[in-house]
C-alpha cells in the first residue's frame, strides 16, 4: 500500500504521478520519470458561441505531435490546424444545440492526454484589439457581447460602450471559472476617468463580475486588467457584457426528481426569460410569474435524470442567458426554511429532508428540529460555496435543550493545493430516540440576501465513494508510473478499504491498495497539516519493457467491509480544470485513459527563446534528463547549425541534470527557431531573437 | 525647587505636628515620592524601575510601592532598627551615592514624614482606609492679563469616604509649554508670554489639568466686528476676542478657490473651473461652489485617502486586494455620505473573507491581529484615546489602568483567522469562545467599558455589537469629538486636540466649545460628515487669510488665520500632473489614476517621499515634516523632471496653439498651478529666456516656468 503524505500535486495536472519517494519497494531501480503527457496553460479564444466555428489557439507544452482533440459531446468538433510543442492551432465547430456553459475537450499525444475545459456562449462574440490601454485608445463595442481577450502584465483592456440611463449592466468576467490563469478585475470609468465601480474577487475563485446601473445616458468604459497589473499571453479572458439575466439566487436550490417543483429566481434583467432548461434539456421549466425582479417556474424533473449537480439554463424566447445557474436534483422533500427558526422555536422537519434557506442577515442562525430513532445514523450534507455563494456555513448540532452535541465547518480547507471545500458534512449517531435540533450559520456571523444554503438531512448506512483524481496516466514502457484516487468514508465506515485498478491494456499490470480509515494529512503552505477529505492512495502501474504503445480506458474500483456487508464502487473522474488548479470536478467523459509510450533515453528542456545580442554573451539554461544509463558524456549541437553563433559549454557530463550553455554571436544573427540535439535526443524548438539583452530567460 | 517644595510640605504637616497622628501610607508618603519626581516614569516609576527599585508610576498602585518599600530586596530598603539608616531615607538624601541626586534633605519634612512613619511600624493602611476618589483644580481656565503675572492654583481631593482635602502642597505640577507660564512646586503659576497652556496636575493616579491663558494687553476697546457665517466664527471669534486677537482678513477669490478644491477634493481647480469662479458675480458663489465640490467623487476620495491613513489600508497584510476594497469601500461610504456612526459600526462588527468583504481589512493589519492591538487600534481611531501605555502599565497621563486596557481589549478576544479558498486568503471570524488573559493576574478579563461598567457575551451574540452601541452612542463623549478634532485638522490645519489621537484630560482643547459644539451638531444632524464639512468650509474661519496681522502673528492654535498647509502627498502629485497634463503611472494602476484615488499600498517613490503613511502594526498620523529628500525630489527627481519635461501634455498643447502668445502661456502655467496671473515682475523674468535665445529656447523656457513653480512655497502650500 502506499499512502500520500506530500505537498501536493496539481500544480501540474493531468501528469503522470512519479513515484520518487513514494514507491520504495515497488520501484527502488526506477529514476524519476518525466511528465510528457500534453498540458495546456492557455486557451485563446477561452470559448466560442453556438453554432460558431472558431479558430483556437491552445499554449502549454509537449503539445507535438497531437493526434486529435475530441469534445465530450460529439456535436463540438475540433480539427487540428497545426501543433508544435508549445502550441496547437485548431479549428473548433460548434453544434446548434450545444448548451452554454463549459464542456470538456481531451487533446491526445503518444505520450499521453490532457482534459480541459471550452467555454459555449449565447452571445456574439468579438475580440480586443490592442492598443486599448487607456480610455483614449478605447476599443468602441455594442452591448450586449461577449468579448475575447487577453490580459498581458501591466495590461489593460478598455472598452467604451454607450448606455441608456436605468439601464442595469452586467459585466461578467470568465477567466479562472473557465481555466484561464487570469486573476482579472473590472472597472466601469465615466467619461472623465472616475471610476464608478470595480471589482476583483466576486466568485470565490477570483473572476470580478459587476453590476452597473446606467446614472444617465451617455458613454462609459469597462476596463479588464490583471489584479496589481498581474498578466500574461496565457491569461485570457472572456468578458460578458450588457444588460443581460442575471441570477443572484435561486430557492431552493435543489429539485426533487419524477414530482413537479415550484422555484425562484431573483436577480437582475430576469423579466424577459419565458423558458428554464436543466442541463442538457432534461426537463423544461415554464415561468409561471414575474414580479419584483424575482422569476417563479414550475418543473417537472423526470424520474430518470440521475441525482447530482446540473446547470440551468435561461431563454428568452429562442436566445439563451448568457450565464447559467447551478441547481441540484435529489430524491429528498425540498423544503423552504420558513421565518420561524430560531432557537427556541425551530422549524421541525421530517426526514429525509432537503431545507433550503438563505442566511440573510448578519449573526442569522436557522434552526430545524427532527426526530431520530435509536441508534440511527443520520448525515448533515451541506451545499452552499458548490453551489456558487459565498457564505462559508457552520453546522452545530444540539439536544432539543440545547445540549451541544457536535458541528461542523469546512470540509476541505484550502491546503496550498488542493481545491477548498466550505461546505460542512456530518455524520451523527443518535444514541437516544428523540428530538434534535440542528443550526446553520456562517462562520463568521456574516449574512446577505444571497448566502443560499440546501441542507440535506437523511439517514445514512456506513459506505465509501471512489474518487479518481486524474483522467489520464502515461504508462513508461518497463517502469511503474502511479495513478492518484481518493477515498472518502461516508456514514460512519470505519474499515480498510481495498482499491484498485482493471481493464488494463495488455502488457500492463496493477496492484491493489488498501486504503485505511484516516484521512490523509498533507502539509499546508506554512508546513501546518491539514486534513484531506478523505485518503489518498497512489495505484501502482507498470508497464512491461514489451507492452503495445497505444491508448486504453482503464477503470478503477473500490471495495470494503464493514459489519459483515461488502460493497464495492466503481469511481468518479475528477480532474483540475483551472490551470492554476483551483476549480476540480467530474470530467465530462468519466474516463481514465492509460497511455503505453516508450521512455526516451534523454530529454533536454532548453528555454522557449533565446535573446542574442551581438557581443554579448547569452547563457541559456537547459535542463537534461537521462534513462538511458549512459556514461558517456554528450554533446549539445545546434540543429540546425547557426551561422554567426558560437555555442560553448555544450559537453554534458554523467550525472549532469542542467547545463549552462555560452551562446555568443560573432557576426551578423537573423533570427530564426532552432533546436538542441544531443545524440539521438532532439529538444523543442527555441525561438532564437536579436536583441539588446544579454541573457536569456524561460 | 526641592527646597521650597519642602518648606511648604512641612508647613502642610505642620499642623498635625502636635497630634503626632499616625501617617498613612497612601495619603502621607506614596505623595512624597510622585511629588520629588521619584515616581515619574524617567525614574523608578518606569516599567523597570531604576536600579532594581521600581515603583508605580506617580503612585497609582500604592500597595505595590508598599512592597517594593518594605518587602523587596529583604526588605532592606527600610531599617525599623535604626529608621534613619533605611535605604529609602539614605539614598534621596544622597547621604549615599544616588542616581537621581538629592531629592529632599535630611531633616527636611519630607524626611520627617517618612522617618515618622518607619519608626511607627511602616505598616500600611488598614482595610477600608479612604483612598483619593476625585481631584480638582481651580480655577479650571483662566486667562490672564500681562506679563509676568501671578496666580495660585489650588487643589483639592476628595475621599472615598466622602471627606476633602486641600492637596495644593502635595501634588506635582507640570506645564505643558512653559515658554507661556512656569509654575512653582506649590502651584503658582507666573505669565512669561501671551498664548496658552495647560498645567497638569497629579497625585495618587489622579491627573487633572487647568487651562491657562495669557495676553499680554488689557481688551482692546476697539475691537472689530468680525461678520460670521456659523456658530463655529462665533465661538472661535468669541474666543479670540477674549485674548486680543483680531482675526485676519477674508480670504481673496484666488485664494479661497486654491484653497477650497485642494481641501475638498484634493486637486486644483481647471482654468475653466477657474474662470468660470472668477467671473461670477453671484453673492453665493463660494457656498455654491462647496456645494459641488462636496458632491464630487474626489471629495469623498480625500476621505477615503484619510481614513485609509488610519486603517493602514493596503499595507501589510491586506495586500492590494484588500486594500483596493477596503478604499472602494471608504470612497463609497464617504460619498453617499453614510453616518458616521453606521460607519463605525460596519468596521467594528466586521467579519468574513478579506478579498470579498471589505470592511474585514479593518481586522486584518497583520495576520495575527491580537485583541491587544485591536483595542489599541479602535480606542485610538474612534475614541481618540491613546490606551496603549495601559498595555504594560497605567497610563502616565490619564486615568486608564491596565485593567482597563485589558478590559477593552476582551471585547476582541473572540476575533480570529482562518485560512479559506486558496493560498492567500483569509477570513476574520469570530471564534466559538475566545478569552483575553490579564498579563497581572494571569487570570480571563471581563469585556468593560472605557469609564464604564464589565460586560457579559450572551449566546447567539456577537459582544462587538455592544462595543459597537456603546462607541456610537449620543452618550460617548469621545466619539464625535475626535471624528470633529480629525475634521478640524484637515481642513484648519490644525485639531483642537492635538495629536489628533491624544485626548485626555491633561491635554486639553484649544476651544472646548467649538468641540462641544461641533461635535453636539454632528450628534443631532446624523453623524453626516458632509454636513461638518460644509459648516467648515462656509465658515469665515476656514475662509480668513493666511496673511498674519499685528494682532495673531503669534496665534498658532486658535484660527484666527488660515493656516497654511504643506499639500498631502497625493494633493502634490496630482496638483502636478494636473498643471502638466501628463499623467502619472502608479504601479498596480491605469495610467491616469490620480494618487488620491489609490490605497496606501501602490509603490511610489514620491509619494512615499511625501509622507504617505508607511506600514505600522499600529496606527499613527502622517509625518508633515519636510525633509531634504522632499527637497531633492522636487529639485531633480524623476517625477519633476518627467513632468516637466514629458512631449505632449499641456505645455505642448498649448505650444501648437497659434492663437497663444507667449505671455499667455506663461499666464496659464501660473492660473492652473497658483490660481493667479503672474504679476508684472513675473511674466518678465518668465519670458527672459525667450529674449535671450529666441524660439528655440522656447520650450525649455516654458519647463523652467514649471520647475520654478512647483519649487514655490506658493504652489507647495495650500495657503
Amino acid at each position: 500500500m502506499v499512502e500520500l503524505t506530500y505537498m501536493g500535486y496539481g500544480v501540474n495536472r493531468n501528469v503522470t504521478y512519479v513515484m520518487a519517494c513514494f514507491c520504495g519497494l515497488l520501484c527502488a531501480a526506477d529514476a524519476p520519470l518525466p511528465d510528457l503527457a500534453p498540458f495546456v496553460r492557455s486557451v485563446f479564444p477561452l470559448g466560442a458561441k453556438v453554432g460558431e466555428i472558431a479558430t483556437v489557439q491552445f499554449l502549454g507544452h509537449h503539445l507535438d505531435g497531437v493526434i486529435g482533440i475530441q469534445f465530450a459531446r460529439k456535436d463540438i468538433r475540433a480539427d487540428v490546424l497545426s501543433a508544435d510543442f508549445y502550441a496547437v492551432k485548431a479549428r473548433i465547430s460548434v453544434g446548434q444545440n450545444v448548451p452554454t456553459g463549459l464542456h470538456d475537450y481531451r487533446i491526445t499525444t503518444a505520450a499521453g492526454t490532457y482534459v480541459g475545459v471550452f467555454h459555449i456562449g449565447s452571445l456574439a462574440g468579438q475580440r480586443e484589439v490592442e492598443p486599448n490601454n487607456d480610455l483614449a485608445h478605447a476599443q468602441q463595442i455594442s452591448l450586449p457581447t461577449i468579448i475575447d481577450g487577453v490580459v498581458e502584465e501591466a495590461d489593460y483592456d478598455v472598452f467604451r460602450f454607450h448606455a441608456e440611463a436605468g439601464q442595469t449592466l452586467i459585466f461578467d468576467l470568465l477567466a479562472r471559472r473557465a481555466g484561464s490563469w487570469l486573476d482579472g478585475t473590472l472597472g466601469v470609468l465615466d467619461e472623465r476617468g472616475n471610476e464608478l465601480d470595480f471589482n476583483d474577487d466576486y466568485y470565490i475563485h477570483k473572476d470580478p463580475h459587476l453590476e452597473f446601473r446606467v446614472p444617465r445616458t451617455g458613454d462609459y468604459y469597462i476596463r479588464v486588467s490583471g489584479t496589481g497589473e498581474e498578466g500574461s499571453k496565457y491569461d485570457s479572458y472572456r468578458l460578458i457584457a450588457g444588460a443581460v439575466p442575471y441570477a443572484w439566487r435561486m430557492l431552493p436550490a435543489g429539485t426533487r426528481r419524477g414530482v413537479s417543483n415550484e422555484l425562484h429566481i431573483t436577480g437582475l434583467n430576469l423579466d424577459k426569460i419565458d423558458r428554464l432548461v436543466l442541463g442538457d434539456s432534461l426537463a423544461v421549466g415554464k415561468v409561471t410569474a414575474f414580479q419584483a425582479g424575482e422569476l417563479t417556474f414550475q418543473m417537472h424533473v423526470p424520474q430518470s435524470v440521475a441525482p447530482g449537480r446540473y446547470e440551468l439554463h435561461l431563454f428568452a424566447g429562442t436566445v439563451e442567458a448568457p450565464l447559467t445557474i447551478p441547481i441540484l436534483v435529489s430524491d429528498l422533500d425540498e423544503k423552504l426554511a420558513t421565518s420561524a427558526k430560531t432557537r427556541s422555536s425551530p422549524q421541525a422537519v421530517s426526514l429525509p429532508v432537503a431545507v433550503n434557506g438563505i442566511i440573510d442577515h448578519k449573526r442569522a442562525e436557522n434552526f430545524f428540529s427532527f426526530e431520530v430513532e435509536a441508534g440511527e445514523r443520520v448525515a448533515f450534507d451541506v451545499d452552499s460555496m458548490k453551489l456558487g455563494y459565498l457564505d462559508d456555513p457552520v453546522i452545530v448540532l444540539y439536544t432539543a435543550d440545547n445540549q451541544f452535541l457536535a458541528s461542523a465547518d469546512d470540509r476541505l480547507q484550502q491546503n496550498g493545493s488542493q481545491p477548498p471545500n466550505l461546505d460542512p458534512y456530518l455524520v451523527y449517531k443518535f444514541d437516544k430516540a428523540g428530538r434534535y435540533t440542528i443550526m446553520i450559520r456562517d462562520s463568521a456571523e456574516r449574512g446577505s440576501p444571497n448566502y443560499v444554503y440546501h441542507l440535506a438531512i437523511y439517514p445514512v448506512v456506513p459506505d465509501f465513494d471512489l474518487k479518481g483524481l486524474s483522467p489520464q496516466v502515461t504508462l513508461f514502457q518497463g517502469r511503474t508510473s502511479m495513478l492518484p484516487v481518493r477515498v472518502r468514508r461516508l456514514g460512519g465506515w470505519d474499515q480498510p478499504i481495498e482499491v484498485w485498478a482493471e481493464d488494463l491494456a495488455a502488457g500492463v499490470t496493477g496492484e491493489h491498495q488498501m486504503a485505511p480509515p484516516k484521512d490523509t494529512i498533507v502539509k499546508d503552505n506554512c508546513a501546518l497539516d491539514r486534513k484531506l477529505d478523505g485518503t489518498d492512495v497512489l495505484l501502482p502501474l507498470h508497464a512491461a519493457g514489451d507492452a503495445r504503445a497505444g491508448f486504453r480506458p482503464i477503470r478503477l474500483h473500490a471495495r470494503g467491509t464493514m459489519d459483515g456487508k461488502t460493497l464495492e464502487h466503481g469511481a468518479e473522474i475528477l480532474y483540475l480544470w483551472e490551470s492554476v488548479g483551483k476549480i476540480t470536478g467530474p470530467t465530462e467523459d468519466q474516463q481514465v485513459i492509460s497511455t503505453v509510450t516508450a521512455l526516451p533515453a534523454v530529454l533536454l528542456d532548453p528555454p522557449e527563446s533565446l535573446n542574442l545580442a551581438p557581443g554579448r554573451v547569452a547563457r541559456m539554461k537547459v535542463r537534461v534528463e537521462r534513462f538511458d544509463g549512459g556514461k558517456d558524456p554528450l554533446k549539445i549541437e545546434p540543429d540546425p547549425v547557426l551561422p554567426g553563433v558560437k555555442f560553448d559549454n555544450t559537453v554534458i557530463e554523467p550525472g549532469t541534470s542542467q547545463i549552462e550553455v555560452r551562446v555568443t554571436a560573432t557576426g551578423p544573427v537573423t533570427a530564426k527557431d532552432f533546436r538542441l540535439r544531443a545524440g539521438a535526443a532532439v529538444s523543442p524548438r527555441i525561438e532564437l531573437q536579436v536583441g539588446t539583452n544579454e541573457e536569456s530567460s524561460r | 525647587m526641592i527646597r521650597v517644595s519642602t518648606l511648604m510640605f512641612a508647613a502642610a504637616l505642620a499642623a498635625f505636628a502636635g497630634e503626632k497622628p499616625k501617617l498613612s501610607f497612601v495619603k502621607d508618603i506614596v505623595p512624597i515620592f510622585t511629588k520629588a519626581g521619584c515616581a515619574n516614569s524617567n525614574c523608578h516609576g518606569s516599567i523597570r524601575g531604576q536600579a532594581g527599585f521600581k515603583l508605580s508610576l506617580f503612585g497609582y498602585e500604592p500597595d505595590l510601592d508598599y512592597d517594593a518599600i518594605t518587602k523587596q530586596q529583604d526588605g532592606r530598603r527600610i531599617n525599623k532598627a535604626q529608621p534613619e539608616k533605611s535605604l529609602i531615607l539614605l539614598k534621596p538624601t544622597f547621604s549615599i551615592p544616588h542616581g537621581g541626586g538629592e531629592r529632599f534633605k535630611v531633616g527636611s519634612l519630607e524626611y520627617e514624614a517618612i522617618l515618622d512613619w518607619i519608626r511607627d511600624g511602616a505598616t500600611y493602611d488598614s482595610a477600608g482606609s479612604p483612598r483619593l476618589k476625585t481631584l480638582t483644580i481651580t480655577p479650571e481656565e483662566v486667562t490672564l492679563i500681562g506679563i509676568g503675572t501671578k496666580r495660585q492654583l489650588s487643589a483639592t481631593g476628595t475621599y472615598t469616604d466622602g471627606s476633602t482635602e486641600d492637596l495644593t502642597r502635595k501634588v506635582q505640577y507640570t506645564a505643558n509649554d512653559e515658554s507661556v507660564v512656569e509654575v512653582s512646586p506649590l502651584g503658582e503659576i507666573k505669565t512669561r508670554r501671551a498664548g496658552e497652556t495647560a498645567i497638569m496636575v497629579r497625585t495618587l493616579g489622579k491627573a487633572v489639568a487647568a487651562r491657562i491663558a495669557v495676553v499680554e494687553k488689557p481688551p482692546m476697546a476697539n475691537y472689530p466686528d468680525v461678520p460670521r457665517n456659523n456658530f463655529i466664527d462665533e465661538l472661535v471669534f468669541a474666543k479670540l476676542k477674549r485674548l486680543n486677537i483680531v482675526p485676519s482678513g477674508l480670504s481673496s477669490d484666488q485664494e479661497f478657490l486654491r484653497r477650497v478644491y485642494l481641501d475638498a477634493i484634493g486637486m486644483l481647480p481647471t482654468l475653466e473651473e477657474t474662470k468660470q469662479f472668477l467671473d461670477s458675480k453671484d453673492p453665493e458663489k463660494r457656498a455654491k461652489l462647496i456645494d459641488e465640490l462636496i458632491d464630487r467623487p474626489e471629495f469623498a476620495e480625500v476621505w477615503a485617502t484619510r481614513f485609509a491613513d488610519l486603517f493602514r489600508t493596503g499595507l501589510l497584510d491586506q495586500g492590494y486586494k484588500g486594500g483596493r476594497l477596503m478604499y472602494n469601500w471608504l470612497q463609497k461610504s464617504v460619498m453617499e455620505d453614510k453616518p458616521y456612526n453606521q460607519f463605525a459600526t460596519e468596521l467594528l462588527t466586521a467579519s468574513g473573507q478579506l478579498k470579498f468583504n471589505a470592511t474585514a481589512n479593518f481586522y486584518y493589519v497583520t495576520e495575527f491581529s491580537e485583541p491587544e492591538n485591536l483595542a489599541t487600534n479602535v480606542s485610538q481611531v474612534f475614541l481618540g484615546v491613546r490606551l496603549e501605555c495601559a498595555r504594560c502599565h497605567n497610563h502616565p497621563w490619564e486615568k486608564w489602568t491596565q485593567d482597563d486596557f485589558w478590559g477593552f481589549a476582551a471585547f476582541f478576544g473572540r476575533m480570529g483567522i482562518k485560512d479559506t479558498y486558496e493560498n492567500d486568503e483569509s477570513q476574520v471570524l469570530l471564534k466559538v469562545k475566545g478569552e483575553v488573559i490579564h498579563p497581572k493576574t494571569k487570570q480571563a478579563v471581563l469585556p468593560k467599558y472605557l469609564d464604564g461598567p464589565t460586560e457579559t457575551e450572551q449566546p447567539d451574540e456577537d459582544i462587538r455589537e455592544k462595543l459597537a452601541a456603546w462607541i456610537t452612542s449620543p452618550q460617548n463623549p469621545w466619539f464625535p469629538r475626535a471624528i470633529m478634532n480629525r475634521m478640524v485638522k484637515h481642513y484648519l490645519g490644525r485639531g483642537l486636540v492635538e495629536p489628533v489621537d491624544d485626548f485626555r484630560v491633561t491635554n486639553p482643547p484649544t476651544n472646548q466649545a467649538l468641540l462641544d459644539a461641533l461635535a453636539k451638531d454632528f450628534v443631532e444632524n446624523g453623524y453626516h460628515l458632509k454636513r461638518t464639512a460644509r459648516l467648515i468650509l462656509n465658515s469665515r474661519v476656514y475662509q480668513l487669510s493666511s496673511e498674519p496681522n499685528e494682532t495673531n502673528r503669534g496665534d498658532q492654535i486658535n484660527y484666527s488665520r488660515y493656516s497654511v498647509k504643506r499639500l498631502m502627498a497625493e494633493q502634490l502629485a496630482d496638483s502636478i500632473t494636473e498643471v502638466t497634463g501628463v499623467p502619472e503611472k502608479y504601479p498596480g494602476y491605469m495610467l491616469g489614476t490620480r494618487a488620491m484615488a489609490i490605497p496606501q499600498g501602490a509603490p511610489s517613490y514620491f509619494l512615499a517621499t511625501f509622507g504617505r503613511m508607511k506600514a505600522r502594526e499600529v496606527i499613527c498620523e502622517r509625518d508633515s515634516q519636510p525633509d531634504m529628500a522632499q527637497a531633492m525630489h522636487l529639485i531633480s527627481g524623476e517625477t519633476l523632471v518627467r513632468q516637466t519635461t514629458a512631449e505632449g501634455g499641456n505645455l505642448g498643447k498649448w505650444m501648437a496653439d497659434a492663437a497663444l502668445s507667449n505671455e499667455d502661456i506663461v499666464r496659464r502655467i501660473f492660473l492652473a498651478a497658483l490660481v493667479r496671473e503672474p504679476d508684472r515682475r513675473e511674466m518678465e523674468v518668465a519670458l527672459l529666456p525667450l529674449q535671450a535665445h529666441g524660439e528655440a529656447a522656447r520650450r525649455e523656457a516654458f519647463e523652467d516656468v514649471l520647475w520654478t513653480i512647483f519649487n514655490s512655497k506658493e504652489f507647495l502650500f495650500n495657503h
